[in-house]
């Protein structure tokens, strides 16, 4: 080892450990009489997920849910990745939480986080976060859970990660029972250059997101199903159905669709 | 002077270490004195055993041994022993390794159902055993939780080994090899279905099969050290094939380059029938699981044939030409990954004879020959 690092290290743990001796043994409450430090309150974050005010139950016998082309539907999976989830306090200050959330609907562990966040009194702007990972952070094979998960999105649609799969079956125009597969990730594009592929991920400050912080609180962040499927755009199960991975036009309306699928409430 | 500039932050870092273990909420380490165990005289100790997993499988989550059953290299020589024990069968004819045999990848040789201990025919396909740390159920249904759990099943199982659990414990008992080797790896405990299941689970959390031509080719992409050859150029149009979602589109249930074990362990229908067995509805009883099964990894599949959970496909050519064409778009609660396309046809493939033969090439260099001739898993 370089001498100038192992020196530059110790002195390191030195001050880690040190700092710990002052923080001795003494119960935290003791400290405030030393420190002035800026108050905190816990923050517990939960997903949600609804269809235009309707519960959202998977794996319903029947259709009950119909989207703006008024076509009926059930849901029989839900999985996604939200990253980047960011609290914006007035002043400017922004609170990241680490890591990312992957979300499976038949897992209530992944939705409703017990792991509590400790930030900051104060009043905040809002929440702001990116749906699935920003190209830094899209990095095939790099998380080993997502691996484990089949969560990866194919090499040659550009690797990475999925972001969503949402799927489900809908009645189609033969009046049909068929089956859809909304699988959003990397848009590859083929054209007379040649093949390039677009990063997919879009962030969006969550709207009417705003609340004072003073105490523990609860942030729910709630997906209207629905919101895949319109807004600007409405979308056609009997066009986009199963298979869509390698569609560029529909991983790109899922990008312009999806920027309002989120509301939060907070209490 | 340069010596001092070390010497002041080393002390200080281990002044320190010393206050950051001072404040351990200590509990006072009595010492163990052995009470009301009068075979104690020896004292053994086991070893605890480092299971190594192949470097590549660092892409995966670190699999969880239990803390009542941590591996040690006695319980597992004694699983091992009794893995291979025609004592567990009502009348010592046959063995975990009867049905479950190394040479297949732990699965039987070549037929749809085993045989049980008086010649009776089983009515569901025998499982291969590898990798079996990383799942989080057992069994096709997946009714098993642990592997502990799994391992109570077979002994008594009226298809497999007929015999009682308090019989084995008395056949082992009387036999004195196994009081040893009890003793040994689970010092203070008696021999009974709770030891000797552990025992058998730790030797199965040692089966691991990480040494295929794919892991090499997949492994050595992402710079890990690999010990073999990689894929041919057939086998990597295969893959192409295989990951293709216009095409094989094997992806979202079997897995991917970055994820070794080519399963989720989910449960899914994959069409094979209008009237499908109720498979993981047995377990949970609900109806939106009729017809669903664990997706089995497709590792050592050289070995294993037949295939699916009844064992109606003898070669991986006729599972090819399965998924090809012959999906059942109406079975009940189907997975819409059988689908590749909107529209009625959207569950036939139609691949080329080349693609099928690239596509077969590839599931066969999943393979790992070293697994089935690994010396470390036999008696
Ligand atoms: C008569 C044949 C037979 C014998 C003997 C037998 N098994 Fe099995 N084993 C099977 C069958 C069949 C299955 C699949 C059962 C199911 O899915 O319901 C299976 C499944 C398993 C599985 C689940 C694997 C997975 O991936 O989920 C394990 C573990 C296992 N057996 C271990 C054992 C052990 C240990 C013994 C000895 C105590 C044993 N088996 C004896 C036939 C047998
Ligand atoms: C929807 C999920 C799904 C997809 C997609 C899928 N499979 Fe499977 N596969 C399964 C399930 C579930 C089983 C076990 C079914 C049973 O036995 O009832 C299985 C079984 C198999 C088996 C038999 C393994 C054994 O040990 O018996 C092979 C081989 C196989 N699949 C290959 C493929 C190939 C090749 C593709 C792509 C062309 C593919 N699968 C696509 C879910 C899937």
């Amino acid at each position: 080892m370089n001498k100038l690092f192992l020196n530059k290290y110790l002195r390191f743990v030195s001050v880690v450990l040190l700092y710990s001796f002052f923080q001795g043994c003494t119960p935290d409450e003791e400290d405030d009489i030393y420190i002035q430090p800026i108050q905190t309150a816990t923050i517990q974050l939960e997903f949600a997920h609804q269809v235009d005010g309707q519960d959202l139950i998977l794996n319903t016998s029947n259709k009950p849910f119909t989207n703006a082309m008024g076509q009926h539907y059930n849901v029989s999976k839900l999985r996604y990745l939200i990253s980047n989830i960011t609290l914006h306090q007035i002043n400017g200050a922004q609170t990241k939480l680490e890591g990312y959330f992957f979300v499976d609907l038949s897992k209530p562990e992944t939705f409703n986080y017990s792991p509590i966040i400790q930030i900051p009194f104060g009043s905040y702007s809002g929440v702001s976060y990116t749906f699935g990972f920003d190209e830094l952070s899209n990095e095939s094979g790099k998380y080993a859970t997502l691996n484990a998960a089949n969560w990866n999105w194919p090499e040659m649609l550009g690797g990475g990660y999925h972001f969503m799969q949402l799927e489900g079956e809908f009645i189609d125009s033969s009046n049909n029972d068929a089956p859809f597969a909304t699988h959003m990730g990397t848009a590859r594009k083929i054209d007379s250059t040649g093949t390039t592929y677009e990063a997919n991920h879009f962030t969006s400050f969550v709207p009417n997101s705003n609340f004072e912080l003073n105490k523990a609180m609860t942030l729910v962040l709630t997906m209207n199903i629905n919101e895949w499927y319109t807004h600007p755009i409405n979308w056609d199960f009997n066009q986009y159905g199963a298979g869509i991975m390698p569609i560029y036009d529909a991983q790109k309306l899922l990008n312009k669709n999806g920027k309002d699928v989120f509301t939060a409430t907070i209490h | 002077m340069k010596t001092i500039q070390y010497k002041i932050p080393f002390i200080l870092s281990i002044i320190g270490i010393l206050f950051v273990v001072s404040c351990v909420d200590d509990d006072p380490i009595e010492p163990v004195t052995p009470t009301g165990c009068d075979t104690c005289l020896v004292e053994y100790n086991p070893t605890p055993y480092n299971l190594k997993l192949p470097p590549f499988f660092s892409v995966l989550p670190t699999p969880v041994i239990p803390k009542n059953n941590p591996l040690t290299v006695e319980g597992i020589e004694l699983g091992k022993k009794l893995f291979y024990e025609k004592k567990l069968s009502i009348n010592n004819s046959i063995s975990c390794s009867s049905c479950h045999n190394p040479d297949y990848a732990f699965n039987d040789q070549g037929v749809a159902f085993s045989l049980g201990a008086m010649g009776q025919s089983g009515i569901i396909n025998a499982m291969p055993l590898f990798n079996l740390i990383y799942a989080d159920s057992y069994n096709w249904n997946g009714n098993a939780a642990t592997l502990e759990e799994q391992i109570f099943g077979p002994v008594k199982h009226p298809l497999e080994m007929m015999e009682s659990w308090p019989n084995v414990a008395i056949k082992l008992q009387n036999d004195p090899s196994y009081v040893t080797l009890f003793k040994k790896a689970f010092p203070n405990e008696t021999i009974d279905s709770i030891t000797t299941s552990k025992a058998i689970a730790q030797f199965l959390r040692t089966l691991v099969s990480g040494n295929s031509p794919a892991d090499n080719e997949f492994g050595s992409q992402l710079g890990f050290p690999i010990n073999g050859r990689v894929l041919t150029v057939e086998e990597r149009r295969g893959f192409q094939v295989f990951s293709d979602q216009e095409k094989g589109d094997c992806e979202h249930c079997h897995g991917n380059s970055y994820n070794p074990l080519w399963t989720e362990y989910t449960f899914r229908n994959n069409g094979l029938d209008l009237n499908p067995d109720s498979g993981r509805a047995a377990v949970t009883k609900l109806a939106s699981d009729v017809g669903k099964f664990k997706v089995p990894s497709l590792r050592n599949l050289i070995y294993t044939a037949p295939y699916m959970h009844d064992g109606r496909f003898n070669t991986l050519e006729e599972v090819v030409d399965f998924y090809d064409q012959g999906v059942e778009p109406n079975s009940p609660n189907i997975s819409v990954d059988m689908f590749h396309r909107t529209g009625a046809n959207g569950h036939i493939i139609n691949l080329s004879p080349q693609d099928k033969k690239d596509l077969v090439a590839f599931l066969k260099a999943l393979s790992d020959p070293s697994f089935v001739t690994n010396p470390d898993y036999r008696p």
